[in-house]
């Protein structure tokens, strides 16, 4: 997938931490669980940043992370794939 | 063993905005309270609820009753809870609904909501015993689809309504009323139904007969039919399995009435806490740990690689706040942890 794709959700949600992980709902879709990354990515997909922008906001607040490229361009094909954009 | 899975507050919570409501519903789980002669609840408890559900991170409220819309202060209660960022929805007999209310709706980012509607006309209003009902109900789906909102049918099934399921849904698709869904539910023995359970209360001959009209509305009038309430399935071919929504109640889904109280179900009775009083947060994890556990359902349920709750927690006479499902116990012959599924 093309780094300077933007990716914006087309639906409203929100995300919230919950006792075990992240829980996001998305208005007229449904429920998704995510870890601590997952979810700030998820966050960042609101048609104002590029993949490679995403991509560089996950390395600088997780440090510690892999792959963060590996890890954008996972959740943006998932969301792609189930119609998310 | 199963286990449901713990959330520090539900994800969407039907509010019981008012107890009033302006139909007479043969079956109303909240009758016993006679909807008509209660009073509203002050708008500054209704906001007070609001502001606590927003506080336990809440994602969605569907605005509930008694009937929402005979709230005097529905636009206020409304605009309060949009301001607090909640996804919004109602629940409603439809009646007050009408183009004007439908855009105020959409103005405060509503895309769907539930009108009940319980048969044909005839059938519909011996069950709502208000002569209109039917077509105010009918209008109030028209103005919300006119609008963009789409529109779920809830359709409480009884001995008088269980075979117009498709009846009824021929006549909305013929008449051009263009909804998204209809989902049938469970009667349940709460409220007026209880009084003279054995009277009304369905077979599950009857429950079954329910699920090929189903299947006929899907197929013929392609429109989404399904069982909206939990059921349980080692009672049903496997073919519908898929029909039925199931129940997510102690999990994802919670009831706030009026006062403030919290339920898992907003049709079983009883109280884990108000959330004036506790956070939700702290009632929703400490005090749902026994249902959550499902020690309360036959073994075979606990067990059950193909889990479906056990049915429904709130259609057992006298089942307080939660028990295995009527047939379950029926079929089990009372003692839960003895019995094995069909």
């Amino acid at each position: 997938m093309n780094d300077k794709f933007v990716p914006k959700i087309n639906c409203q949600f929100k995300i919230r931490q919950d006792i075990d992980g992240f829980l996001g709902f998305f208005q007229g879709k449904g429920v998704l669980t995510f870890n601590e990354v997952g979810a700030f990515i998820v966050k960042q997909m609101t048609g104002e940043k590029s993949l490679r922008e995403i991509e560089q906001l996950a390395r600088d607040t997780f440090p510690a992370l892999d792959n963060p490229k590996n890890e954008v361009l996972c959740i943006t094909e998932q969301f792609r794939d189930a119609g998310f954009f | 063993m199963n286990e449901l899975v713990s959330l520090k507050s539900p994800i969407s919570v039907n509010f019981e905005v008012t107890p009033v409501c302006d139909l007479a519903c043969e079956f109303c789980f909240n009758a016993e309270m006679e909807c008509k002669k209660l009073n509203h609840s002050p708008l500054k408890r209704v906001m007070s609820i609001l502001n606590k559900l927003a506080e336990a991170e809440v994602f969605e409220v569907r605005l509930f009753g008694g009937e929402f819309f005979v709230y005097p202060y529905w636009r206020e209660v409304l605009e309060y809870a949009d301001k607090l960022d909640f996804f919004l929805s109602f629940v409603s007999n439809g009646t007050h609904v009408n183009a004007k209310v439908a855009q105020e709706l959409v103005a405060h980012r509503i895309i769907g909501g539930a009108i009940s509607l319980h048969g044909t006309k005839e059938i519909h209003e011996n069950i709502t015993q208000v002569d209109g009902s039917f077509n105010t109900a009918v209008n109030g789906m028209r103005a919300c689809v006119e609008n963009g909102i789409g529109i779920s049918v809830l359709y409480t099934l009884t001995r008088a309504n269980h075979l117009s399921i498709f009846d009824t849904c021929r006549w909305l698709k013929e008449n051009g009323v263009g909804i998204d869904e209809i989902n049938v539910g469970r009667l349940t023995p709460y409220g007026r139904a209880k009084s003279d359970w054995e009277q009304v209360k369905l077979s599950l001959h009857d429950y079954l007969s329910v699920f090929p009209q189903l299947e006929r509305i899907r197929n013929e009038l392609g429109i989404l039919a399904s069982f909206g309430d939990a059921f349980p399935l080692c009672l049903l071919s496997a073919k519908y399995h898929d029909y039925v929504i199931g129940c997510w109640q102690g999990t994802g889904f919670g009831h706030i009435d009026h006062l403030g109280n919290v339920r898992s179900c907003s049709i079983a009775k009883g109280s884990y806490g108000n959330i004036l009083e506790t956070p939700l947060t702290k009632i929703w994890i400490e005090r749902l740990a026994h249902f959550r556990s499902l020690k309360w359902l036959p073994i075979k349920c606990q067990a059950c690689d193909n889990f479906c709750g056990g049915g429904c927690s709130a259609s057992c006479y006298d089942g307080g706040m939660y028990a295995p499902d009527e047939f379950i116990r029926q079929s089990k012959g009372g003692n839960h942890e003895r019995q094995v599924c069909a």
